[in-house]
């Protein structure tokens, strides 16, 4: 075979075929020609040399179409494997594109698991935080919680040590104890951290004669009126400490923060209720705080306490039932209220709102005003006195004129000796009915007189000028009156006397029906003048007999009497060193003895 | 003829003056009356009576005022009347200059006609 390259290789079959240029990219094409009528097993044959054409002689008319043929073909072939090539090419890229994403995928798979592990480890971070916090909320000091957050810090090994900063003293609390260093200054001049790191760190490994890591300042909020604190927390690493450290550290401190202001209030509110205890307590005034129903829900030691009994009636005033005149009863905002021998101002305020749904409760506080009110009472008493006062002597001149005038006149008409034995009676009669009149008012006068002098006197004078007054009164009753007296002096202020002597004769007229006889004597009994005044009457009944003397207790109905009188002769009697003391049965009635001593004897 | 004994009796009550009146009836007597301080004070200044009777509570000028307003006198003896029995210690100097201070009523009017007979 001969070949060119740019010749078109033909199997020598035929010298005939001149030598055709081919395209030299490509080897040419192998045209066999057979000669003359071969047969299949010939074609066969030569057909195993691969040749790109097999011809006949017959088929080459024309070479050059047979070349065309061959290159038309050829180029077919060459686009074709063109395409082949880029059908591969494309191949590979699609085989790098599908490595590629493989690979992304592998790299996201990666990614998205170093992700969970990631979250995982920050979920346990924050429960770790989450139980922390649980835990700082039942913390009661500022001690424990301190100690908490640094074993805390200690145990994630986030930090090593924790201070507290008050003011200018640094503290370290342990397990067992707390050590405090004093600051030459305070440190809360800057407000840049960094650079009060450095100027703690120097002065704390100083003070705690030991090298400091990395310190890191937090100040904590301020409670009330206290003075600035805060937080050191120092952080020993061979790492570099980064952004992410600080964070986490600041975030417990935080927490830590909230906690210690919760501790300080909750210390606040115990003083104050602890102050209000000691308050409510130490009030004079029994006070209890009760509801509608007169339970007792709290009160203060002065208020009695009796085991078993809950209501209010039952405990204080130890009654089955309210009190009579409770302020409760009626609403209102105080009431008097009488118990045993005092009277009580009781005030009553409202504790819950208003509005409110729940059981009205109440205050209620109990004032002994019994001084006050007796007190009051005289002073009225003494006021209504004056005024009489003064009406008499307005009234003693008004009448004393006329009565003057009648007595001197009468005098005169009885020096008359032509006078007729009746007329002459008749005159006298006149004039001592005008002299009786005439004393009446004295008596009266005296009576309402305000003295504040001692007088010498004695108590038959005393007992004389009385009775006139409480004449209308006695005449009813037989009047049994012994006089002995007079030898004996007091010193006394005499119309308070009086006013005694009135009250004694007074009751012994109430206690009697009319026709009895009502005794009234006077005696010197050892170094006492003693006035006795006696009633016929059914006795002072045996359950009261303690109580006559007491102040506001009365047997009279409501208005009648003051319940004042026995009260106020007993004190008047000792207010002279005297005694009013009584003796009386249901027999004999009762007798009242009135006793005060004698300041000497008269002849 | 003794010369008359001239009285003057100054009181707001009528029957006082009365009494005073028919005790010294007769012609030994003169009798003034007047029943308020003013009038007194102008009889006294008129009539230079002898003596006076001078009510101490009166309407108008009381007793004190009386004596204050005449100052002098007169040579006439002076008996003060009165129920009041009050705090003379402020009228000291009256109680000093007067000659007697009578309780109402009178205990016995008798006193009182033989103290008069005996200023003449």
């Amino acid at each position: 075979m001969r070949f060119e390259s740019s010749l078109v290789w033909v199997i020598e079959l035929s010298d005939k075929i001149p030598l055709i240029p081919w395209d030299s990219s490509s080897r040419p094409p192998l045209v066999l020609v057979i000669r003359g009528n071969s047969t299949s097993v010939y074609i066969k044959a030569v057909s195993s040399l691969k040749p790109d054409v097999i011809m006949t002689e017959s088929d080459v008319v024309d070479i050059t179409t047979v070349i065309e043929n061959i290159q038309s073909q050829s180029l077919i072939r060459s686009k074709k494997r063109s395409r082949e090539r880029s059908i591969t090419q494309r191949n590979k890229e699609l085989q790098t594109l599908a490595r590629d994403l493989e690979k992304m995928v592998e790299e996201r798979t990666l990614w998205i698991e170093s992700s969970n592990r990631e979250q995982k480890e920050l979920i346990k971070m924050e429960r770790l935080f989450v139980q922390f916090l649980i835990e700082m909320s039942i913390k009661a000091s500022q001690e424990e919680v301190l100690l908490s957050i640094r074993d805390q810090f200690r145990k994630l090994q986030i930090a090593q040590e924790v201070f507290l900063l008050q003011g200018k003293k640094l503290i370290l609390f342990s397990k067992s104890d707390k050590q405090e260093f004093n600051l030459s200054d305070s440190i809360w001049n800057t407000q840049d951290v960094e650079s009060l790191s450095e100027n703690v760190s120097r002065k704390l490994a100083k003070i705690l004669a030991r090298p400091v890591g990395r310190l890191f300042v937090f100040p904590l909020p301020q409670f009330e009126s206290e003075t600035l604190s805060g937080v050191i927390v120092e952080k020993v690493s061979t790492k570099p400490i980064v952004e992410a450290d600080y964070s986490l550290i600041k975030k417990y401190v935080q927490a830590l923060g909230l906690s210690i202001q919760r501790i300080k209030l909750e210390e606040s509110n115990r003083i104050s209720a602890l102050r209000w205890e000691k308050v409510f307590d130490g009030a004079l005034d029994p006070v209890a705080i009760i509801t509608e129903n007169y339970d007792v829900i709290r009160s203060n030691k002065s208020f009695d306490q009796v085991s078993g009994k809950s209501k209010c009636y039952e405990i204080w005033g130890q009654l089955t039932q309210p009190c009579q005149d409770c302020p409760m009863i009626n609403s209102a905002a105080k009431s008097e209220v009488a118990k045993s021998d005092k009277i009580f101002q009781v005030m009553r305020n409202s504790v819950t709102n208003d509005q409110s749904t729940e059981q009205k409760i109440y205050l209620h506080r109990y004032v002994d005003v019994t001084e006050t009110r007796q007190a009051h009472i005289r002073f009225i008493q003494n006021e209504k006195l004056s005024s009489i006062g003064q009406i008499a002597e307005q009234m003693a001149h008004e009448i004393y004129n006329p009565l003057a005038g009648i007595i001197a006149l009468v005098q005169i008409l009885l020096m008359d000796s032509d006078l007729v034995d009746s007329t002459r009676q008749d005159l006298e009669e006149i004039g001592k009915a005008a002299v009786r009149a005439q004393k009446v008012i004295e008596n009266l006068q005296d009576f309402v007189r305000e003295e504040s002098d001692l007088t010498i006197s004695n108590l038959d004078e005393i007992v004389d000028k009385t009775l006139p007054l409480l004449k209308m009164k006695w005449r009813s009753y037989r009047l049994d009156l012994k006089l002995d007296s007079a030898r004996g002096l007091i010193k006394v202020q005499p119309q308070l006397i009086s006013q005694v002597v009135y009250n004694l004769i007074q009751n012994a007229c109430q206690a009697m029906a009319s026709g009895q006889t009502l005794s009234i004597r006077t005696n010197i009994v050892g170094q006492f003048a003693q006035l006795i005044v006696e009633d016929q009457g059914v006795g002072i009944p045996e359950n009261i007999k303690s109580s006559i003397f007491k102040p506001f207790f009365t047997t009279k109905s409501l208005g009648e009497g003051t319940g004042l009188g026995l009260s106020l002769s007993k004190q008047i009697a000792e207010r002279f060193g005297g005694k009013l003391f009584f003796k009386s049965n249901e027999a004999s009635g009762t007798q009242f003895f009135l006793e005060i001593p004698v300041i000497e004897k008269a002849n | 003829m003794k010369k008359q004994i001239k009285i003057l009796v100054i009181d707001d009550e009528p029957l006082i003056r009365r009494a005073f009146q028919k005790l010294f009836q007769g012609e030994k007597y003169q009798v003034f009356l007047a029943e308020d301080g003013l009038k007194g004070y102008q009889l006294w200044d008129v009539e230079k009576p002898d003596c006076v009777f001078l009510d101490v509570i009166m309407p108008g000028l009381n007793g004190w005022e009386v004596l204050e307003k005449k100052g002098d006198f007169c040579g006439a003896k002076v008996q003060m009347m009165s129920a009041y029995t009050g705090d003379l210690q402020d009228k000291k100097i009256w109680i000093e200059k007067i000659d007697g201070f009578l309780q109402k009523p009178f205990e016995d009017i008798m006193k009182i006609k033989s103290w008069v007979d005996g200023l003449k």
